[in-house]
Protein backbone atom coordinates (compact mmCIF):
# COMPACT_ATOMS: atom_id res chain seq x y z
CA UNK A 1 0.00 0.00 0.00
CA UNK A 2 2.77 2.40 0.91
CA UNK A 3 4.56 1.70 -2.39
CA UNK A 4 1.38 2.34 -4.34
CA UNK A 5 0.92 5.62 -2.49
CA UNK A 6 4.48 6.70 -3.20
CA UNK A 7 4.36 5.75 -6.87
CA UNK A 8 1.01 7.49 -7.37
CA UNK A 9 2.20 10.60 -5.52
CA UNK A 10 5.37 10.77 -7.59
CA UNK A 11 3.54 10.30 -10.87
CA UNK A 12 1.06 13.01 -9.94
CA UNK A 13 3.80 15.50 -9.14
CA UNK A 14 4.39 17.72 -12.15
CA UNK A 15 7.82 19.11 -11.11
CA UNK A 16 9.13 15.61 -10.45
CA UNK A 17 7.81 14.14 -13.68
CA UNK A 18 9.23 17.06 -15.62
CA UNK A 19 12.69 15.90 -14.55
CA UNK A 20 12.37 12.11 -14.36
CA UNK A 21 11.69 9.71 -17.21
CA UNK A 22 9.46 7.56 -15.02
CA UNK A 23 8.75 6.01 -11.63
CA UNK A 24 9.40 2.31 -11.09
CA UNK A 25 8.97 -0.29 -8.37
CA UNK A 26 11.88 -2.53 -7.47
CA UNK A 27 13.93 -2.25 -10.63
CA UNK A 28 13.53 -0.24 -13.81
CA UNK A 29 13.27 -2.15 -17.09
CA UNK A 30 16.59 -2.56 -18.91
CA UNK A 31 17.19 0.36 -21.22
CA UNK A 32 15.08 2.86 -19.23
CA UNK A 33 16.26 6.40 -19.88
CA UNK A 34 18.02 8.17 -17.00
CA UNK A 35 17.19 9.82 -14.70
CA UNK A 36 14.33 7.90 -13.18
CA UNK A 37 12.79 7.40 -9.75
CA UNK A 38 13.02 3.99 -8.10
CA UNK A 39 10.85 2.89 -5.19
CA UNK A 40 11.65 -0.30 -3.32
CA UNK A 41 10.59 -1.97 -0.10
CA UNK A 42 13.81 -3.73 0.83
CA UNK A 43 12.56 -4.95 4.19
CA UNK A 44 9.17 -6.12 5.43
CA UNK A 45 7.10 -3.81 7.60
CA UNK A 46 6.96 -3.98 11.38
CA UNK A 47 3.57 -4.04 13.12
CA UNK A 48 2.85 -2.17 16.34
CA UNK A 49 0.41 -4.20 18.40
CA UNK A 50 -1.76 -3.36 21.37
CA UNK A 51 -1.53 -5.34 24.62
CA UNK A 52 -4.13 -7.77 23.33
CA UNK A 53 -2.32 -8.21 20.01
CA UNK A 54 -4.48 -5.97 17.84
CA UNK A 55 -2.56 -4.23 15.09
CA UNK A 56 -2.53 -0.49 15.71
CA UNK A 57 -0.27 0.56 12.88
CA UNK A 58 2.48 -0.67 10.60
CA UNK A 59 5.87 0.91 9.98
CA UNK A 60 7.26 0.37 6.52
CA UNK A 61 10.65 1.52 5.30
CA UNK A 62 10.92 2.40 1.62
CA UNK A 63 13.93 3.25 -0.45
CA UNK A 64 13.02 6.15 -2.72
CA UNK A 65 15.80 7.44 -4.93
CA UNK A 66 16.76 9.07 -8.17
CA UNK A 67 19.01 7.07 -10.48
CA UNK A 68 20.89 8.80 -13.23
CA UNK A 69 24.11 10.03 -14.77
CA UNK A 70 26.25 12.46 -12.83
CA UNK A 71 28.60 13.75 -15.52
CA UNK A 72 28.03 16.49 -18.11
CA UNK A 73 25.96 18.53 -15.68
CA UNK A 74 23.52 15.70 -14.99
CA UNK A 75 24.28 15.60 -11.27
CA UNK A 76 22.38 18.85 -10.74
CA UNK A 77 19.25 17.24 -12.17
CA UNK A 78 19.72 14.21 -9.97
CA UNK A 79 19.93 16.47 -6.94
CA UNK A 80 16.78 18.33 -7.94
CA UNK A 81 14.89 15.04 -8.21
CA UNK A 82 16.20 13.81 -4.85
CA UNK A 83 15.23 17.10 -3.23
CA UNK A 84 11.77 16.87 -4.78
CA UNK A 85 11.38 13.34 -3.39
CA UNK A 86 12.33 14.69 0.00
CA UNK A 87 9.81 17.51 -0.30
CA UNK A 88 7.07 14.95 -1.04
CA UNK A 89 7.94 12.39 1.63
CA UNK A 90 10.50 13.95 3.98
CA UNK A 91 8.10 15.17 6.62
CA UNK A 92 4.47 14.59 5.85
CA UNK A 93 1.23 13.63 7.55
CA UNK A 94 -1.73 12.51 5.48
CA UNK A 95 -4.15 10.69 7.80
CA UNK A 96 -6.98 10.88 5.27
CA UNK A 97 -5.10 8.38 3.10
CA UNK A 98 -4.04 6.21 6.02
CA UNK A 99 -0.47 7.52 5.88
CA UNK A 100 -0.13 8.67 9.49
CA UNK A 101 3.28 10.16 8.77
CA UNK A 102 6.37 9.70 6.67
CA UNK A 103 9.87 10.99 7.14
CA UNK A 104 13.39 10.39 5.92
CA UNK A 105 15.27 8.04 8.19
CA UNK A 106 18.55 8.15 6.32
CA UNK A 107 20.02 9.75 3.22
CA UNK A 108 21.53 7.43 0.62
CA UNK A 109 24.00 8.37 -2.08
CA UNK A 110 26.35 5.98 -3.84
CA UNK A 111 27.71 5.31 -7.32
CA UNK A 112 26.58 2.36 -9.38
CA UNK A 113 29.41 -0.19 -9.58
CA UNK A 114 29.38 -0.32 -13.38
CA UNK A 115 29.51 2.37 -16.02
CA UNK A 116 26.44 2.58 -18.24
CA UNK A 117 27.25 3.56 -21.83
CA UNK A 118 30.65 4.58 -20.53
CA UNK A 119 29.18 7.03 -18.03
CA UNK A 120 28.97 7.04 -14.22
CA UNK A 121 25.54 6.48 -12.71
CA UNK A 122 24.62 7.51 -9.18
CA UNK A 123 21.82 6.57 -6.77
CA UNK A 124 20.63 9.53 -4.68
CA UNK A 125 17.67 9.66 -2.32
CA UNK A 126 16.81 8.23 1.04
CA UNK A 127 15.30 5.58 3.23
CA UNK A 128 11.86 6.79 4.24
CA UNK A 129 9.81 5.46 7.13
CA UNK A 130 6.05 5.34 6.67
CA UNK A 131 3.68 4.84 9.57
CA UNK A 132 0.46 3.39 8.23
CA UNK A 133 -2.99 3.07 9.78
CA UNK A 134 -3.91 -0.53 10.58
CA UNK A 135 -6.52 -0.51 7.83
CA UNK A 136 -3.84 -0.22 5.13
CA UNK A 137 -1.98 -3.39 5.98
CA UNK A 138 1.54 -2.50 4.92
CA UNK B 1 32.53 16.12 61.02
CA UNK B 2 32.80 12.89 59.15
CA UNK B 3 32.14 12.56 55.43
CA UNK B 4 29.24 10.28 54.67
CA UNK B 5 27.05 9.74 51.66
CA UNK B 6 23.35 10.44 51.94
CA UNK B 7 22.27 7.83 49.40
CA UNK B 8 23.44 5.27 46.83
CA UNK B 9 22.55 7.20 43.70
CA UNK B 10 26.05 7.06 42.25
CA UNK B 11 26.18 3.25 42.63
CA UNK B 12 22.64 2.93 41.23
CA UNK B 13 23.57 5.15 38.30
CA UNK B 14 26.67 3.11 37.56
CA UNK B 15 24.75 -0.15 37.80
CA UNK B 16 22.17 1.21 35.36
CA UNK B 17 24.88 2.35 32.96
CA UNK B 18 26.58 -1.06 33.16
CA UNK B 19 23.31 -2.86 32.47
CA UNK B 20 22.55 -0.59 29.52
CA UNK B 21 26.03 -1.20 28.14
CA UNK B 22 25.51 -4.96 28.34
CA UNK B 23 22.17 -4.64 26.54
CA UNK B 24 23.73 -2.50 23.80
CA UNK B 25 26.60 -4.91 23.24
CA UNK B 26 24.31 -7.95 23.22
CA UNK B 27 21.95 -6.18 20.82
CA UNK B 28 24.81 -5.36 18.45
CA UNK B 29 25.83 -9.02 18.27
CA UNK B 30 22.20 -10.06 17.90
CA UNK B 31 21.81 -7.62 15.00
CA UNK B 32 24.97 -8.96 13.40
CA UNK B 33 23.46 -12.44 13.59
CA UNK B 34 20.11 -11.26 12.21
CA UNK B 35 21.82 -9.53 9.26
CA UNK B 36 23.92 -12.59 8.49
CA UNK B 37 20.87 -14.83 8.74
CA UNK B 38 18.94 -12.53 6.43
CA UNK B 39 21.76 -12.61 3.87
CA UNK B 40 21.40 -16.38 3.94
CA UNK B 41 17.60 -16.27 3.85
CA UNK B 42 17.74 -14.16 0.70
CA UNK B 43 20.17 -16.62 -0.92
CA UNK B 44 22.89 -14.02 -1.29
CA UNK B 45 25.70 -16.32 -0.19
CA UNK B 46 28.22 -17.39 -2.81
CA UNK B 47 31.68 -17.35 -1.25
CA UNK B 48 30.41 -16.27 2.20
CA UNK B 49 32.70 -13.25 2.25
CA UNK B 50 29.96 -10.61 2.45
CA UNK B 51 28.08 -12.53 5.15
CA UNK B 52 31.13 -13.19 7.29
CA UNK B 53 32.48 -9.67 6.85
CA UNK B 54 29.58 -8.12 8.81
CA UNK B 55 31.19 -7.07 12.06
CA UNK B 56 30.57 -5.42 15.43
CA UNK B 57 32.59 -2.65 17.06
CA UNK B 58 31.99 -1.84 20.71
CA UNK B 59 34.03 0.15 23.19
CA UNK B 60 35.63 -3.13 24.28
CA UNK B 61 36.13 -5.17 21.13
CA UNK B 62 35.86 -5.49 17.38
CA UNK B 63 35.10 -8.53 15.24
CA UNK B 64 36.46 -6.83 12.11
CA UNK B 65 38.28 -9.02 9.60
CA UNK B 66 37.45 -12.38 11.10
CA UNK B 67 35.79 -13.73 7.95
CA UNK B 68 37.15 -15.48 4.91
CA UNK B 69 39.55 -14.02 2.37
CA UNK B 70 37.85 -11.77 -0.20
CA UNK B 71 37.19 -13.37 -3.59
CA UNK B 72 38.44 -12.00 -6.95
CA UNK B 73 38.13 -8.20 -7.12
CA UNK B 74 36.40 -7.81 -3.74
CA UNK B 75 38.15 -6.30 -0.76
CA UNK B 76 37.64 -5.51 2.91
CA UNK B 77 36.69 -1.91 3.64
CA UNK B 78 38.66 -0.02 6.25
CA UNK B 79 37.59 -0.71 9.83
CA UNK B 80 35.39 1.95 11.40
CA UNK B 81 36.66 3.50 14.66
CA UNK B 82 35.12 2.29 17.90
CA UNK B 83 32.55 4.28 19.86
CA UNK B 84 33.70 6.59 22.61
CA UNK B 85 31.37 5.19 25.25
CA UNK B 86 30.12 1.79 26.34
CA UNK B 87 26.46 2.46 25.61
CA UNK B 88 27.12 2.73 21.87
CA UNK B 89 27.97 -0.08 19.47
CA UNK B 90 28.24 -0.27 15.70
CA UNK B 91 27.32 -3.02 13.28
CA UNK B 92 29.10 -2.55 9.97
CA UNK B 93 29.64 -4.18 6.63
CA UNK B 94 33.20 -5.10 5.75
CA UNK B 95 32.74 -6.30 2.17
CA UNK B 96 33.07 -3.49 -0.37
CA UNK B 97 30.09 -4.69 -2.43
CA UNK B 98 27.61 -5.01 0.46
CA UNK B 99 26.05 -1.63 -0.35
CA UNK B 100 25.19 -2.80 -3.87
CA UNK B 101 23.46 -5.93 -2.64
CA UNK B 102 21.70 -4.08 0.18
CA UNK B 103 20.66 -0.89 -1.63
CA UNK B 104 20.53 -2.17 -5.22
CA UNK B 105 22.08 -1.09 -8.50
CA UNK B 106 20.76 -0.50 -11.99
CA UNK B 107 20.68 -4.26 -12.46
CA UNK B 108 20.36 -5.67 -8.93
CA UNK B 109 17.25 -5.08 -6.77
CA UNK B 110 17.65 -3.76 -3.23
CA UNK B 111 17.67 -6.60 -0.70
CA UNK B 112 17.66 -4.52 2.48
CA UNK B 113 19.09 -7.22 4.74
CA UNK B 114 20.78 -4.60 6.91
CA UNK B 115 17.53 -2.79 7.66
CA UNK B 116 15.69 -6.07 8.22
CA UNK B 117 18.39 -7.22 10.65
CA UNK B 118 18.25 -3.90 12.49
CA UNK B 119 14.48 -4.12 12.81
CA UNK B 120 14.72 -7.66 14.14
CA UNK B 121 17.26 -6.58 16.75
CA UNK B 122 15.24 -3.56 17.82
CA UNK B 123 12.56 -5.69 19.50
CA UNK B 124 15.11 -7.52 21.64
CA UNK B 125 16.68 -4.28 22.77
CA UNK B 126 13.30 -2.80 23.70
CA UNK B 127 12.48 -5.92 25.74
CA UNK B 128 15.83 -5.86 27.55
CA UNK B 129 15.50 -2.16 28.38
CA UNK B 130 11.97 -2.77 29.63
CA UNK B 131 13.33 -5.56 31.85
CA UNK B 132 15.78 -3.09 33.40
CA UNK B 133 12.91 -0.68 33.92
CA UNK B 134 10.86 -3.38 35.65
CA UNK B 135 13.76 -4.41 37.90
CA UNK B 136 14.28 -0.80 38.99
CA UNK B 137 10.58 -0.42 39.77
CA UNK B 138 10.62 -3.61 41.82
CA UNK B 139 13.73 -2.45 43.68
CA UNK B 140 12.03 0.85 44.45
CA UNK B 141 9.07 -0.78 46.19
Amino acid sequence: MAIAYVVATCKADTPLMAMASGVYEGNAPIGTAFPYVLVAAPSPGVDSLSGNRVRLMTRVRLQIKAVGYIDQGAYANLTIIANRIDALFGNQKNPATGILCCYREQEIKYPDPKLVSGRQVQHKGGLYDFELASTLGG
Amino acid sequence: MSEEGFNNWSQIGQALKDAQGQVVRKTAFDVQGHIQAEIGNQHLVDTGFMKNAVYVVTSEESTYGQGAEPPKDAFLLEEIPGPGDDTTAYVAAGANYTIYQNNGTTTIPAHGFFETGMDQGRAGMDQAMELINQKMKEAGH
